[in-house]
């Protein structure tokens, strides 16, 4: 689904990612860990085409075709969703509104026709469960005055509503008190199945007891140098980042 | 080209909607501005001989005016003798009902959205469409009246109901009170006339519908509101142009009373043509609207989305004479390509315990310029009187012009005011997150726009909200940079 | 308005031809700076009350003064110093550090004056104030500072400005900060005639690169006239910071114009009012961003008593280069009787999109919730009110970063609020 060869990126002629090679098969859920500072929001950020971030070198093909030059919206009407580490508050716009744009758009895109209001209430109804969302925060303005609970419930909620197929689930787990971690994660695994994928970061092993990974990456300065299994995360957890830096 | 240039093209180059016009028999005056001029709207009218003088007088207030030089606009210089001050579709008998209407003209409504046609009337509004310069029919007036509720053209409440028209007219907005008002009080030709009798609420929305369709005419309707006492009534006013090269003049005058434990919201959505997008022809939106609070505990709200006009020149305002009364101003103005907007209100307490609300929301964009101008004043007698503005500018891109004026002039101990302003632009990390859903640069800023004026929207009556919603993203899509 | 007073008695005694030439250019075009009079002194009808008590504006000749009037006024002022008596600057009198090169622009040589020239009234608001150019027309010795390259001045320095005589009196100075220089100036204005009388300050102040300049204003002018215009012109990197306290005066009138050139300027705006005795007090602010990344920062915020007015007019604009802008402006009142009036008008003008700015404002009155509960705790009503006031002020003064200086301010705006409050 997803194959990154030789990935080199920067913000602001700073070189953040410095050659990194990553393989993402549908059914699979990766997990990308590493010390702050050494590209893992980058990563996220490149995938879903944050524009201040330059590709310099290196290809990311998704389903066989490089996506480097499309826009995020493209990249997103394609199936790829991020979960944002701090979720963005827009004043005056309403959850509900908000993804019943995006879900409408997606659909145009792929040829089907919107939602009307009734079905789209009972798709939003059956996906807010999943999540434990209530239907008052969603008539909120997005994000606004949220707790960081809530924000993350939120991201996983309208990930549920648009049903991509490569989910990159940037540091979710942070600023989550156990209850929400393992609502997130519910939610998470709910979701998985044999044809997407499920891309999760994340600086500490405690999400993937509940979200379990096939896969483990340890991104040191902008590349991956360690690959394993759930195991090596445990054994980072352990014995810390520095244990693969001596190693090395 | 950058992307966003591209989108500001994109944008740029989008067609006014309601750029067309209908060929149908009017009945025009010559160009020009003079006493004969006046005289011949005023027998077109057969008006009675107090409202000729009283137009007169107003013409006599004019020639000694200047027009106003202190505003933030940049007005070229307006011919006011190349104008045509009288402008009517062709009257050939005296019409029975509004089936007999030129057909032509309800086709010009019905492109508007709006139906004359009792069959297909929207629900729950009444209707006074006036084009050019004249009411060309009233919907509903049968029901209201009933009620006891006058909504008829201002040339059938001078004929039916001289001695309301007489008591009120001129009573808040004086005919020597400004330029373009003086000017409007010598040449207003027609407009809704609209009284809602005591204890009487009334049971639908009531709407005006202005239309410029003649070629070299102003428009210089008059609108005249009257509450009496604990009644309440919910007023619309919407407004397109067709697309002309050259610049057309507006100059309208609202007048409000609302008596005691009366309430008056006046909603307008302004869609007059802008202009193209070198700034070529558009409207020159000169207006008046004040309301007065003179009665006890009485309420006059004022919602505006102003979208439209080459120019924009507009402070609807309250005089909050009884205790206890309560002002409002929501106003959304939105600029772009060379469009310039002088907007706000002014609140004069004047009564005890009086409260204001002024919210604001300017958006500009392209090579526009956006002013807020305000004024809460608060006299010594207003005693315990509060007042709380927002006003907010949002800028995209960086060819435009956001000013905010406000004058806050405050005369006793015992009253509060607070101002608050920003302003900003769309944040970036805000578009990529609707981008990142899958939803477009175009529709992420029209979602943006729509959120950061809802405080406004959500005034307008359900019907108008939406078509407001649509008119800003039609405004403003792409226009970010 | 502008024939019935004399304003040009003055101009024929400028001997320079290139002042002479300058103060007659500026006297032409007063007419239209005067146009601008009626938008910019809309609550404050300078004119009309000095009309009632001058024939004429102009001022006494430049006169030699006897130092030993004025000792006893200047004992209170034991540090370094800076005397101007009736627009002269009296170096006999003034006591300053070697950093600050200080003279009367008459007593400058040909080149000092030539240089000089380049920065008098390049910065002024001569074009837009008519009393600024009253100034420009009717000063008689405008009087250089000017700091070298790297030098600074840890201890304050006061300007101690004497009206002693019964005429309009003039000031002006222009101040010319070098790159990496650092100065703090305090300023006061000293009536010793008994007579109504009115005084017209312009300070021109240039600040070079890195360079930082903080200004003390103290205005308790009884029932004189004060007109004072500060215009600043700023370049990269340097900062500046205003404090001005203003109590009585039958008119003051502050314009402080600050011009952000450069990248990276900073500016601070703070200012307190107490206004009584039917004192009128008119803030007329402005800060330009020219260029990127600047902050200007402005706070005012004012009591007003009985029979008094208060003015405020702050203006903000931010051009079409200056992206990455940070500008805000508050400004807070509190009316203490019915008889009290502020006019205020925060104004932004905005080019710039990528910009954060920001202007509040309030009037209201003290908090009577808090009265009470102050008074519940066993305080009189007179205390609490002092209480709330000096909390009120405190906002303003905490902007101090020296102790001393702080504790200093805060003493002599507590003493005029204490007087505020005596009914």
């Amino acid at each position: 689904m997803l194959e990154i060869k030789n990935l080199h990126a920067s913000i602001e002629d700073k070189g953040i990612l410095k050659g990194l090679n990553l393989k993402v098969n549908a059914g699979e859920v990766h997990a990308i860990m590493g010390p702050n500072g050494s590209g893992k929001s980058t990563l996220a950020s490149v995938i879903a085409g944050r524009e201040e971030y330059k590709v310099t070198e290196g290809e990311i093909n998704y389903f066989g075709k490089e996506i480097s030059e499309l826009s995020p919206d493209e990249r997103a009407r394609e199936g790829i969703f991020l979960a944002f580490q701090y979720p963005v508050e827009i004043p005056g716009v309403s959850t509900t509104n908000f993804i019943k744009t995006a879900v409408n758009q997606v659909r145009e895109h792929k040829g089907q026709k919107p939602l009307d209001a009734v079905s789209f209430l009972k798709v939003m109804k059956e996906k807010m469960k999943l999540v434990n969302i209530k239907q008052e925060l969603l008539s909120r303005s997005i994000n606004e005055g949220f707790s960081g609970g809530e924000k993350k419930r939120n991201e996983i909620f309208q990930m549920a509503m648009l049903e991509p197929k490569l989910s990159i689930l940037d540091e979710t787990d942070s600023g989550l008190d156990i209850d929400a971690l393992k609502i997130v994660s519910r939610g998470v695994n709910a979701l998985r199945s044999k044809d997407n994928a499920t891309v999760v970061v994340t600086h500490y092993q405690r999400l993937l007891d509940y979200i379990v990974p096939d896969f483990v990456h340890v991104l040191m300065e902008g590349k991956i140098v360690k690959s394993g299994d759930k195991n090596l995360a445990l054994e980072l957890e352990e014995k810390g980042y520095d244990w693969i830096k001596v190693k090395n | 080209m950058s992307k966003d240039d591209k989108i500001l093209k994109e944008f740029t180059s989008k067609e006014y909607e309601h750029g067309w016009s209908v060929d149908f028999e009017v009945d025009q005056a010559p160009k020009g501005l003079n006493e004969e001029i006046i005289k011949l709207i005023s027998h077109k009218k057969e008006e009675p001989s107090w409202l000729l003088n009283w137009r007169l007088d107003a013409y006599e207030n004019f020639k000694k005016m200047n027009e106003p030089d202190w505003s933030n606009l940049k007005i070229p210089k307006i011919d006011y003798q190349d104008i045509s001050y009288y402008s009517a579709p062709k009257k050939k008998k005296m019409l029975n009902s509004i089936d007999e209407v030129d057909p032509e003209l309800i086709k010009t409504f019905e492109k508007l959205g709006i139906s004359l046609q009792e069959q297909k009337r929207l629900s729950g509004v009444a209707v006074d469409a006036v084009i050019d310069s004249v009411s060309i029919g009233t919907t509903f007036k049968e029901k209201l009246s009933e009620l006891g509720i006058i909504f008829c053209s201002f040339s059938d409440a001078v004929k039916e109901h001289p001695d309301l028209v007489k008591k009120h007219l001129g009573k808040v907005v004086p005919s020597n009170d400004n330029y373009f008002a003086c000017l409007n009080s010598a040449v207003f030709s027609d407009g809704s006339f609209c009284y809602i009798p005591k204890g009487v609420r009334c049971p639908m929305e009531l709407s005006t519908y202005f239309r410029i369709n003649a070629s070299n005419t102003g428009q210089f309707e008059r609108t005249l509101i009257i509450a009496d006492e604990g009644s309440y009534v919910s007023y619309l006013e919407g407004c397109t142009a067709p697309m002309r090269d050259e610049n057309q003049l507006h100059a309208a005058v609202v007048e409000i009373h609302a008596e005691k434990d009366a309430e008056v919201k006046y909603s307008t959505v302004q869609n007059w043509y802008p202009g193209d997008k070198e700034g070529k022809g558009g409207i020159y939106n000169f207006v008046t609207k004040r309301g007065i609070c003179n009665g006890n505990n009485s309420k006059i709200s004022w919602t505006q989305v102003e979208t439209g006009s080459a120019i924009t020149w507009k402070y609807p305002s309250c005089i909050l004479k009884g205790d206890h009364s309560v002002g409002e101003f929501y106003s959304v103005a939105v600029t772009n390509n060379y469009q310039q907007a002088d907007t706000g209100t002014k609140m004069i307490h004047i009564g005890k315990n009086t409260k204001s609300k002024i919210i604001s929301k300017g958006i500009s964009a392209g090579f526009s310029q956006n002013s807020y101008r305000g004024q809460v004043n608060v006299m010594k007698r207003a005693k315990n009187s509060r007042n709380f503005s927002q006003c907010d500018s949002l800028l995209l891109g960086n060819n435009c012009g956001a000013h905010t004026f406000p004058y806050i002039d405050i005369e006793n101990k015992s009253s509060m005011v607070e101002h608050e302003a920003t302003t900003s632009k769309i944040g970036e990390d805000q578009i990529f997150y609707c981008l990142q859903r899958g939803i477009d640069e175009e529709n992420a800023i029209a979602l943006i726009v729509n959120g950061y004026a809802k405080e406004v929207l959500k005034q307008l009556p359900m019907e108008f909200s939406v078509e407001a919603q649509k008119l800003l993203s039609l405004t403003l899509e792409g226009s970010v940079g | 308005m502008l024939d019935s007073i004399n304003i040009t008695e003055s101009l024929s005694r400028e001997k320079d031809s290139k002042l002479k030439e300058i103060k007659n250019n500026i006297h032409r075009s007063l007419p239209s700076v005067y146009s601008r009079y009626k938008e910019e002194y809309k609550f404050t009808p300078f004119f009309r009350r000095l009309q009632k008590k001058f024939d004429s504006l102009s001022p006494e000749p430049t006169k030699e003064i006897d130092s030993k009037n004025f000792e006893k006024i200047l004992s209170t002022y034991d540090s370094f110093r800076l005397v101007i008596v009736n627009g002269t600057y009296v170096k006999e009198l003034s006591n300053l550090p070697k950093e600050l090169n200080v003279s009367s622009y008459n007593k400058l040589s040909n080149e000092e004056k030539e240089n000089f020239l380049n920065f008098y009234t390049q910065s002024d608001d001569s074009n837009n104030d008519i009393f600024s150019s009253i100034n420009l027309i009717s000063h008689e010795a405008c009087t250089s500072l000017s700091m070298n390259e790297g030098t600074i001045i840890d201890e304050k320095v006061s300007i101690v400005n004497i009206i002693d005589s019964a005429l309009p009196s003039y000031f002006r100075k222009c101040i010319i900060i070098r790159k990496n220089a650092k100065i703090s100036f305090s300023e006061d204005f000293i009536y010793l005639n008994p007579n109504k009388n009115f005084s017209n300050s312009v300070t021109e102040i240039f600040l070079n690169e890195n360079s930082n300049l903080d200004y003390f204003s103290v205005q308790k002018m009884n029932s004189n006239f004060h007109f004072n215009s500060i215009n600043v012109v700023q370049k990269k990197n340097s900062t500046s910071t205003f404090h001005t306290y203003s109590f009585t005066g039958e008119i003051i009138r502050n314009n402080l114009n600050v011009k952000l050139l450069d990248k990276n300027c900073y500016t601070n705006m703070f200012g307190f009012y107490a206004v009584k005795n039917k004192s009128l007090v008119d803030n007329h602010t402005s800060v330009d961003h020219i260029d990127e990344n600047s902050i200007s920062n402005e706070h005012y915020k004012g009591v007003i008593g009985e029979g008094s007015n208060a003015v405020f007019n702050g203006k903000i604009f931010v051009r079409q280069k200056a992206q990455k802008t940070n500008a805000f402006q508050s400004n807070n009142n509190i009316l203490l009787s019915d008889n009290a009036k502020v006019n205020t008008k925060p104004q932004l003008e905005i080019w710039a999109d990528d910009v954060k700015c920001s202007h509040g404002c309030t009037v209201g009155q003290l908090d009577e919730e808090a009265l009470f509960y102050l008074m519940s705790r066993g305080l009189t009503r007179k205390d609490s009110i002092s209480l709330l006031l000096s909390a009120f002020s405190s906002e303003i003064t905490e902007k101090i970063e020296d102790e001393n200086i702080r504790s200093f301010y805060q003493e002599v705006i507590l003493n005029e609020l204490e007087e505020l409050n005596h009914d």
